[in-house]
């Protein structure tokens, strides 16, 4: 009886690692050769991991969202079949490692790519250099004259100024016979100098193609918290530049939380403000329900539930655990909740669950000296609040005097498909309100 | 003929064969999954009985065309396992020095003309081979291996109906894995049997079991010995059952786990055993030797393989014309 | 190398069709592996007469009627050549090389490298192209482009009945497949053929004319075009240099370099459509090269319009280019620069 390994296996011809997303057996269950054992994700597809051996799960050294180099092991069966090529590539006699192997299969095709550049440059006529990009110098006229190759040629060698020679061919090109006719000028301009921008740029292909280097990925290999933090970084391009596409616009407003921080100290047992806005946010978005709303293709869907994705800065990058409809819940219960919620993040034992489900997101540097920004939308997401720092500021007020008071100002970012300026300036109105007199806020 | 499971050698062959195709195909999938081996391939476990039984009524020079499902008539036919394995290493000692992979491994000095990418490639290729052999007056026979998929194919038919025309000694043997990726072949041709087609060519047409060793030689064995004595082409469908997925990347939505299981039960290997064992030809004895001595030459031909060195792009330029 | 045809050497007038056939009968009694087969390549003695009579003289076995099965017979063809055979397979016109794309294109000119080298395909396919007989969009097409830009492949476009019994001799001793793009309109022109086994090697441009002012090179039937193109200019004083490249691939650029290098002007002049057609690489390959330094004028093409060709007489011949076009952007070429 042997235990066996079973690893992270090779699914598609992209694949190179995968993240484990459920085990459907547990240790010390038995498996049968085909049998379904877990579940992982793949860059294309979730699959099915199917133990290759008839036998019992025996240990399992790959967690829920860990994510798996393809071939590493991810748990082990103990077994009475015999593993085909187990030992053939774990010693220095087996010639290669896999270690060493598997980033080499990544690699083929680059390699490959520059050996027959190579080879094409040498002897075919048929090589197609990719790029040539010398002649988009945007130079101006009169350092770069239009003239066809042969009259450049000869001025250079007469050491003829292109610029001083009477184009006669068609569109003021200067045709070789105008240079020839211009006549040899004593060559003052140093050659070389005249030279350079006239010989023909031959910017290679292949400096172009070896140029930028890519960083190693090493480290996100290594330490799974890097290499979660790169694929959520990816995972945030890719959203961002989605949102990119959308007509979006943001809207401020300053609001003053005077009323509000009295009523913090003395009632709600010191509440965070994120709690408070977030409330304020929901509440505000029940009342405007067309905003709590996506966009389709025909046009906007208003959602029944709120959720409000709360953007949280963990090691792991910056996630979203979603507050699910925060306008019914006591701010006690919210406050402690969002306090949850943020730890788990922090810990990283977030699960895809809590990170979905919401319709808006409400982003607060404020605590990081921010006084306003503007969120970008996350599609897709209708609408994005904003929060700056909670600060005593000099304001002036509906009598004319001034004076301290506590403010916060923050942005409204909107799809424009969804709805327009006075949208967001009345839905700004009913937080502003919400603020002034906080009874809702503080309500059950 | 006698039968195959009541003499010694012939029986020894055969296990020999067909384990050696099941063992090739699952080191490739695990060295797949190690990440050591890249692009696809496509398995046909559990069909090993085709190429053997097929294979076994050839001789060395006649020709075959194989399939991108073209490990198993590789073997059949007397490939050299580590250089088939080196060439999915993506090795300079593989059969095509890295440049073709799983499916387009060719190994003339045993006749077989080469696995092809595009489903019914092989088909004409057949044909023509078939041509030649007839022109050149050498008595040869090409076998064309091809699935059920080819059948909806417009090779698949000029193919035969020039085979057909000129009478040429072809036989066409269709593996029927009952599915063409995920499309089930009884739901793709409205035939009861797919050598019912056959008649409409004007060739001979037969349905065997595929996984029956003997009867997959048999035959074969007729429609060669018919071929090779002018009779012209014959159609075969062999019926078998593709275990794995299409590729790597199938998720089997098309099929259920219980038609996998059932079919895995009509596993053509230890049926062949059985047999022998029934005839008191081998005793367990011999098979576990067999076995033990299949999967020590295999981990050889996998370690030598993967030591050799990797593929070079030198000369690539000159690789695409023969001079 | 202006004439091909060394002098001394025993010729005899023979139009392009008669030509091919001599090749055949040529090829077919020196070797016992060649044969050919194609629709009503028999007893019709071929769509366009190439084959003639020849049925009569090598019998069925070496010249084979087949059903209407393009891909099949050039799969057969590609069967047959890895196994010892120099197969050519007919195709009536080459518009039909769309049904038999994959053997040409995924079996044939990729078999030798896939295979690491195991294996060759001496294969030759010929296929008559081009317009001018009135018979419209699906049997009128020039798709060298096609052939030319799949590795593995050899083209070539005989220009001439020499040329059209040279590079098919030449094609079947090549170890590799050959497309042969014969043109419709040549097969009843005549001229001087080398008698006997005469071979016209593949990857050497013939230089039909020469002249100091202009380089103009020509495919196909555009080559006869450029000729009497050439002969018109020179009344007018323009001394021309009239390139036949005849085989495409491999190109034979050294010897249209040269010309260009020397010239400084050169037009490139195709029957195929201009867009991405062969003459684009011929283009590319100067600028690419030395000889850009030299050009005293843009590298200008001359092509088939970007449409299917047409039926109706007027149109189909506005659609390709015709001497007085050839006649015109050479001169412009000529006094504008």
């Amino acid at each position: 009886m042997a235990e066996l390994s079973l690893t992270m296996p090779k699914m598609s011809m992209t694949m190179e690692e995968g993240t484990m997303v459920a085990w459907l057996k547990s240790v010390g269950d038995p498996v049968k050769s085909g049998e379904p054992v877990a579940e992982v994700a793949t860059d294309k597809v979730d699959m099915e991991v199917e133990s290759p051996y008839d036998g019992v799960l025996s240990r399992i050294v790959a967690d829920i969202d860990d994510v798996i180099k393809v071939g590493e092991p991810i748990g082990y069966i103990t077994s009475d079949s015999d593993d085909l090529l187990g030992g053939l590539f774990d010693g220095a006699d087996s010639g290669q490692t896999p270690g060493g192997q598997a980033p080499a299969a990544a690699g083929p095709g680059a390699a490959g790519g520059g050996a027959v550049g190579d080879g094409g440059a040498a002897s075919t006529p048929g090589q197609d250099p990719v790029g040539g990009d010398g002649s988009t110098a945007s130079s101006t006229a009169s350092d770069w004259p239009a003239a066809v190759p042969l009259a450049r040629s000869i001025a250079s060698d007469r050491g003829v100024e292109l610029s001083s020679v009477a184009p006669t061919g068609p569109g003021g090109i200067i045709r070789v016979q105008d240079v020839e006719s211009a006549g040899a000028v004593p060559s003052r301009a140093e050659p070389a100098a005249s030279a350079q921008p006239s010989a023909p740029s031959q910017p290679s292909a292949r400096s172009q193609q070896s140029a930028p280097s890519r960083a190693p990925k090493a480290a996100g290999a290594t330490d799974p918290v890097a290499a979660r933090r790169a694929r959520t970084r990816l995972l945030v391009a890719r959203t961002m530049t989605v949102s990119a596409s959308i007509p979006q616009f943001t809207a401020y407003r300053q609001f003053d939380l005077s009323v509000l921080a009295g009523v913090r100290k003395s009632g709600l047992g010191g509440a965070s403000w994120t709690a408070i806005l977030v409330k304020a946010q929901a509440i505000a978005l029940s009342r405007h329900p067309e905003l709590n709303a996506v966009w389709t293709e025909d046009g906007p869907e208003r959602m029944e539930e709120i959720g409000i994705a709360l953007a949280v800065d963990s090691p792991s990058g910056l996630l979203a655990p979603v507050i699910r409809n925060p306008q019914s819940e006591t701010l006690p219960n919210l406050s402690a909740g969002i306090a949850q919620l943020v730890d788990s993040a922090l810990s990283g034992s977030i699960t895809a669950g809590q990170l979905s489900g919401g319709t808006s997101v409400f982003s607060n540097l404020g605590g990081m000296g921010v006084d306003h920004f503007n969120a970008l939308l996350t599609p897709p997401h209708a609408t994005a609040l904003s929060a700056g720092s909670v600060a005593q500021r000099v304001v002036a007020t509906a009598d004319g005097a001034f004076g301290p008071r506590l403010t916060c100002t923050v942005g409204l970012t909107m799809d424009h498909r969804v709805a327009d300026g006075a949208d967001a300036a009345r839905y700004l109105q009913t937080i502003s309100d919400l603020v002034a007199s906080p009874d809702s806020i503080l309500a059950v | 003929m006698n039968p195959l499971a009541q003499d010694a050698e012939a029986a020894k062959s055969v296990l020999k064969t067909m384990w050696m195709i099941r063992r090739f195909e699952e080191a490739v999938e695990d060295l797949y999954g190690r990440g050591m081996m890249h692009g696809t391939m496509h398995l046909s476990i559990g069909q090993e009985a085709v190429p053997t039984g097929a294979c076994l009524a050839l001789n060395k020079d006649d020709y075959i065309t194989s399939t991108h499902r073209g490990h198993g008539h590789c073997i059949a036919k007397g490939a050299d396992i580590e250089r088939m394995m080196a060439e999915l290493l993506a090795k300079e000692s593989g059969y095509c020095r890295g440049r073709g992979g799983s499916m387009h491994i060719a190994d003339t000095t045993t006749g077989n003309l080469g696995a092809n990418g595009i489903v019914a490639g092989g088909v004409p290729i057949a044909t023509g081979a078939a041509l030649s052999a007839h022109m050149r007056g050498t008595k040869q026979v090409a076998v064309c291996f091809h699935g059920d998929g080819a059948m909806g194919e417009g090779a698949w038919h000029e193919g035969v109906v020039l085979a057909a025309m000129w009478q040429l000694p072809v036989v066409f043997l269709c593996e029927n894995n009952h599915y063409g990726m995920s499309m089930a072949s009884e739901k793709a041709f409205n035939l009861e049997k797919l050598s019912d087609r056959a008649k409409g060519y004007g060739i001979p047409g037969v349905t065997v079991d595929g996984n029956d060793v003997q009867a997959v030689r048999d035959a074969v064995q007729e429609a060669v010995d018919r071929a090779r004595s002018g009779g012209g082409p014959t159609f075969i469908e062999a019926l078998t059952y593709r275990w794995r997925g299409h590729s790597k990347s199938d998720k089997n939505l098309y099929r259920t786990r219980e038609e996998i299981e059932e079919w895995r039960t009509h596993d053509p290997i230890p049926a062949f055993e059985a047999r022998v064992l029934q005839a008191g030809t081998l005793t367990e004895t011999d098979l576990e030797e067999i076995r033990n001595q299949v999967r020590d030459e295999l981990r050889s031909a996998v370690q030598r393989a993967n030591a050799a060195p990797d593929a070079t792009a030198d000369g690539l330029l000159e690789a695409v014309y023969a001079s | 190398m202006v004439d091909e045809v060394v002098e001394g050497t025993e010729t005899k007038v023979m139009t392009y069709a008669e030509a091919i056939r001599d090749a055949l009968r040529v090829a077919i009694a020196e070797d016992d592996r060649v044969f050919m087969m194609g629709e009503d390549v028999g007893i019709y003695g071929g769509a366009f007469g190439v084959t003639g009579e020849l049925i009569n003289e090598v019998g069925t076995e070496r010249l084979r009627d087949t059903t209407i099965s393009e891909l099949g017979i050039v799969g057969a063809g590609v069967g047959a050549a890895i196994t010892g055979m120099r197969p050519i397979v007919e195709l009536q016109f080459s518009d039909f090389s769309a049904q038999a794309m994959d053997q040409i294109a995924n079996q044939a000119a990729k078999i030798h490298f896939m295979l690491g080298g195991a294996v060759n395909v001496p294969l030759v396919i010929r296929a008559p192209g081009g317009s001018g007989t009135g018979a419209a969009a699906q049997h009128s097409q020039s798709l060298e482009t096609w052939f030319v830009h799949i590795p593995g492949l050899k083209v070539v476009m005989p220009a001439t009945p020499d040329d059209a019994k040279g590079l098919l001799l030449a094609a079947l001793d090549d170890p590799n497949p050959v497309v042969v793009l014969e043109h419709k309109l040549l097969y009843k022109t005549s001229g001087d053929v080398r008698v006997g086994d005469a071979r016209t090697p593949l990857g050497v441009a013939a230089i039909r004319r020469e002249g100091k002012d202009l380089t103009i090179v020509a495919t196909g039937v555009m080559v006869s075009r450029a000729m009497e193109a050439a002969e018109q200019l020179a009344a007018a004083g323009v001394d021309a240099t009239v390139i036949d490249p005849r085989t495409l691939k491999p190109l034979d650029s050294k010897t249209i370099l040269a010309s260009v290098t020397a010239t400084g002007r050169v037009l490139l002049v195709q029957e195929a459509a201009g867009t991405l057609g062969f003459m684009s690489e011929v283009a590319a390959i100067i600028a690419e090269s030395e000889t850009f330094a030299h050009l005293r004028a843009p590298v200008r093409r001359l092509s088939g319009l970007d449409i299917p060709i047409p039926y109706a007489p007027k149109l189909e011949r506005a659609a390709v280019p015709q001497v007085e076009d050839i006649v015109a952007a050479a001169t412009a070429l000529v006094t504008e620069w």
